[in-house]
């Protein structure tokens, strides 16, 4: 799998999360593009088109949420990976995701590498598909 | 990871038999403000393990601003402390003044705190001010077992008190 060729969009406004996961994933050989709200989650989407977004629901502050950087990516029509990052206790909103397409969800905390694994799956699949983007 | 209460089987028995229940209100707001911190505090000491580097003084830095804000909801909950910086994300918190049963302030002070100030204390020896140094790579690995520790810790408490999972 030619992970360099995989680009992958992170999205979290807890700033460290979202470097440091932005790192992690550049060591393993992904390109990576991070935002820290919504209205820059969608900039940065509609301007690299990314294979994956890791995108948290809750983006603090920020006017665009998660869920509707979700709701556009899929109105987009893009074939865009989405991992949604929210909490266990956030039922309604895993539900919501669901019915959007989503499969795979990273729940906080983050531990260990639990979380990469997943991503590396969903890469991986990708790349067998060689999906069509940018 | 914290070494186990003596008594922790009849604390959890006990949570079961009496039915001990956590408000859904308080668990959100935990794991939304302790997930993001524990999160960051792993992602900070991952990023670096993997690449089998030591943890430069600056990041360090970072592990123990997050401990702090851990501190200050776990604080909040337990002890009802106030919240006194206004620019802190975590100002939900100030309105909650439910109590928790004591056995339940017992555990998170044990785990939580326990993990918590494992991490300081490993930071901290590292980082003094008089010679700050990088934390070694085995130490990385010591931390991110304390991370997943609390992780393991909030997600047995919330099953015991019966909080459902239903992905």
């Amino acid at each position: 799998m030619d992970r360099s060729k995989i680009k992958i969009l992170v999205v979290d406004d807890e700033e460290d999360i979202t470097f440091f996961t932005a790192k992690i994933l550049q060591y393993d050989g992904f390109q990576v593009y991070k935002a820290l709200d919504g209205a820059s989650a969608l900039a940065v989407f509609e301007k690299e088109c990314p294979h994956i977004c890791l995108l948290d629901v809750h983006l603090g502050y920020s006017k665009i949420d998660g869920m509707e950087v979700l709701e556009k990516i899929r109105k987009s029509g893009s074939d865009t990976e989405c991992i949604m990052i929210t909490r266990i206790t956030d039922q309604e909103t895993m539900a919501k995701a669901k019915t959007l397409g989503v499969k795979e969800y990273l729940l906080k905390p983050l531990a260990m590498e639990d979380w990469l694994k997943k991503v590396h799956a969903v890469a991986e699949n990708i790349d067998e598909r060689s999906a069509p983007h940018g | 990871m914290a070494n186990p209460l003596n008594n922790e089987q009849a604390l959890y028995d006990q949570i079961k038999n009496e039915k001990i229940t956590v408000p859904l209100v308080i668990w959100d707001l935990m794991y939304r403000y302790l997930g993001d911190e524990i999160s960051a505090m792993t992602q900070i000491t991952l990023s670096y393990w993997r690449c089998n580097e030591p943890i430069p003084v600056s990041d360090a830095g970072k592990l123990l601003d997050h401990s702090k804000k851990i501190n200050t909801v776990i604080r909040k909950i337990i002890y009802h402390d106030e919240i006194k910086d206004e620019n802190e994300k975590i100002g939900e918190l100030r309105n909650i003044n439910t109590k928790l049963h004591p056995i339940l302030n017992e555990l998170f002070f044990h785990y939580i705190g326990n993990d918590l100030y494992g991490i300081d204390l490993i930071v901290a020896s590292y980082i003094d001010e008089s010679d700050p140094q990088p934390v070694p790579v085995e130490m990385a690995r010591k931390i991110l077992n304390k991370t997943a520790s609390m992780k393991l810790f909030m997600d047995r408490l919330r099953e015991a008190t019966n909080q459902e999972v239903r992905i």
